[in-house]
């Protein structure tokens, strides 16, 4: 079965680098440009090996996702890894069950040394 | 004036005759003479204890205590020592008994029988010298009275010119209210007049004391005075403490307090005197200054956010590039994906250019240096190509733009000022715009170019829609929208150096409408070159 991430991210510019680096790794990218369309493709059955989490973004952002996830059993365990540019990230995440923080702009070594274990684990 | 002739003098006769007392009495008896009588030395030094003499007539021959003996007496006390002594004597006036009459202080002598007027003549030179000396001593102490007068008049009239340069001093302080206030009993005794201005009135009984006494800082600092002075601890008892009082207008005044407990011009009374300065200026300049630097703070933020987030997808793509190009696999499809690579990357150095030129448009507003370069343009077609060049970023974002233009709208503007201002409202539209159509209209007002850019978005709330035209402020949160909130203010800035206006009308939910007025003529509006 082909290793599946969820990138959550406003930015078509990022979406789509970030796509063309996990297919390095032969990952399946499933990209939702608002926190609202990314807890629905979950809802919908969607089982990533970890979720990319864009921070800021309109209406429905990185802590409103956070807390629809916590509140469905099933999906509050997937890894969420949060991608931002935001300089007080520790404190704009703190209290949110989150696995790690990739610091834009981010490296593809990052990237791809940061999702392997999860893709490892979920194979 | 008074005359010392007039008051009498007392003269002493002394001898154990009575007979002999009798007889001087009856000789020395004038007006202005009271003679007292002594029949021993034992009783003369009595009198001697008790009065002043101008002279004593004393007889040598006297049994217990001779006249020389008394005499010896007289001399020792300091009192009677200047008291000139005449000896009355029947027994000798060989010159040996005539010595020691002169040695024990005698200044005469008379010999029984006397003359009585050889003995009036005697006395009354000395009632004379007497009266004399007496004279002087009070014209001595009168002198010294005067001269007292004259030093306390003078130290009056220097406490008083030091009491009125201190007064001058006090209310001279216009900013700050001096006092002075019983640390035990909390009645103020002095209020200087500046109370009047800030308060009202500067009774000792007005609204800045009835406020000080319920305000709990003057409450702790007094108390703590108070306390530490008791407790014997070394002076100075100083405190410093800010309030905040209501003025008679009902806006509210801060006052810097200085005060110190200190004895007042009775050693055992206390006193507080205080100043307290009005500094609500610089309060409220503080506060101004601390949200500034909070605004300057969060925009520093935002722009290292906005700034970065380009960096990722220019960074990813090249170092996608570099592997390709390490993998030396040159191969034709390889090359066109460098090529579509490339131009991404050069897409994102085109954002950070933007990011970074309007951080420099606001540099030169500020610095006064936004220079316009005017020349003939059409606004319809201005905005026509800019909605053209825009096309692939609303087309992004699902947008449909709505174009209703005039022909020919003309004007003197500068056209890549017009331009920004065109491309900041309608990416601004596409930002909060929900991917709802966009409507575009340019029309002409008498000499005045209108365009209108309205969206159907998330709206605007009354309260913000000023102050999004302000620097670095925004309406939104960043955590929802990007940006460096510095776009409204640029097209604002633009507009009004083109002499025009802008406004909005906007409703939460319910979408915004801007809407630019430009002159079209420069006469009409601001010279050629113009600098904000």
């Amino acid at each position: 079965m082909t290793p599946e991430i969820l990138l959550v991210d406003d930015d078509p510019s990022i979406c789509e680098v970030i796509t063309e680096v996990l297919d390095i790794l032969g990952v399946h990218v499933t990209v939702t440009p608002s926190g609202k369309e990314g807890i629905a493709a979950l809802n919908a059955g969607l089982r990533p090996a970890v979720i990319l989490l864009d921070m800021m973004m309109p209406e429905t952002d990185g802590i409103w996702f956070c807390r629809e996830m916590a509140k469905n059993p099933k999906i509050r365990d997937i890894p969420v890894i949060i991608l931002s540019a935001c300089d007080k990230l520790e404190s704009v995440a703190s209290g949110l069950p989150i696995s790690g923080i990739l610091r834009k702009p981010i490296g593809i070594d990052d990237l791809l040394s940061t999702v392997q274990p999860y893709l490892k684990a979920a194979s | 004036m008074y005359d010392l002739d007039d008051e009498p003098v007392n003269i002493l006769l002394v001898d154990d005759r009575p007979e002999n007392l009798i007889a001087l009495s009856a000789i020395l008896d004038a007006p202005g003479y009271r003679l007292v009588t002594a029949s021993s030395g034992m009783d003369a030094l009595r009198h001697l204890l008790q009065e002043d003499f101008a002279v004593i007539l004393l007889d040598v021959q006297m049994p217990i205590m001779n006249g020389f003996d008394t005499a010896r007496l007289i001399k020792q006390r300091e009192r009677s020592r200047a008291v000139p002594i005449i000896f009355v004597t029947a027994v000798s006036t060989d010159t040996s008994f005539l010595f020691r009459g002169y040695e024990v202080g005698a200044v005469d002598y008379i010999v029984k029988p006397f003359d009585p007027s050889m003995l009036r003549s005697k006395v009354s030179v000395f009632v004379d010298l007497h009266r004399k000396a007496l004279q002087i001593q009070r014209q001595e102490l009168a002198l010294r009275e005067r001269e007292v007068a004259r030093v306390e008049l003078e130290a009056l009239r220097e406490r008083r010119a030091l009491d009125a340069k201190y007064r001058d001093l006090v209310e001279g302080i216009r900013d700050g209210v001096v006092w002075v206030a019983d640390p035990e009993t909390e009645e103020f005794l002095l209020v200087s007049s500046p109370a009047e201005r800030l308060f009202g009135s500067s009774s000792t009984d007005g609204p800045f004391v009835r406020q000080m006494r319920g305000d709990k800082a003057f409450q702790e600092a007094r108390t703590g005075a108070l306390a530490r002075f008791r407790e014997g601890a070394e002076g100075p008892h100083e405190f410093q403490f800010e309030q905040w009082l209501r003025q008679a207008d009902g806006r509210k005044v801060c006052l810097h307090t200085e005060m110190r407990l200190t004895e007042g011009p009775k050693p055992s009374v206390l006193e507080l005197h205080g100043l307290s300065v009005d500094v609500t200026r610089i309060k409220v300049a503080e506060e101004e200054a601390r949200k500034a630097v909070g605004v300057r703070d969060e925009f520093l933020s935002i722009a290292s956010h906005e700034l970065r987030t380009p960096l990722t997808p220019l960074r990813l793509k090249l170092e996608l590039m570099h592997r390709l190009a390490s993998s030396k696999a040159a191969t034709p499809a390889n090359c066109e994906k460098m090529g579509v690579s490339i131009e991404k990357c050069l897409a994102q150095v085109d954002r950070l250019t933007r990011l970074t030129n309007e951080l420099m448009d606001v540099s030169r507003i500020s610095g006064g240096k936004l220079l316009l370069s005017r020349e003939r343009v059409d606004l319809s077609g201005l905005v026509r190509d800019v909605c053209g060049r825009l096309a692939p970023e609303v087309a992004q974002a699902g947008c449909d733009l709505n174009l209703a233009l005039s022909t020919a709208v003309l004007g003197d503007w500068d056209r890549i000022r017009v331009e920004q201002v065109v491309t900041n409202l309608i990416t601004n539209g596409v930002k909060y715009g929900a991917g709802k159509p966009i409507d575009i209209i340019v029309d002409t007002l008498e000499d005045a170019a209108i365009l209108t850019v309205k969206d159907h978005g998330i709206g605007i709330k009354t309260e913000d829609q000023a102050r999004i035209f302000r620097l670095y402020e925004r309406a939104v949160s960043p955590m929802n929208y990007g940006g460096l909130g510095l776009g409204l203010y640029i097209v604002r800035q633009i507009v009004e150096a083109h002499g025009g206006t802008i406004a909005v009308k906007s409703s939460p939910g319910e979408g915004a409408s801007f809407t630019v007025v430009l002159p079209q003529e420069v006469a009409a509006a601001a010279p050629r070159e113009h600098a904000v």
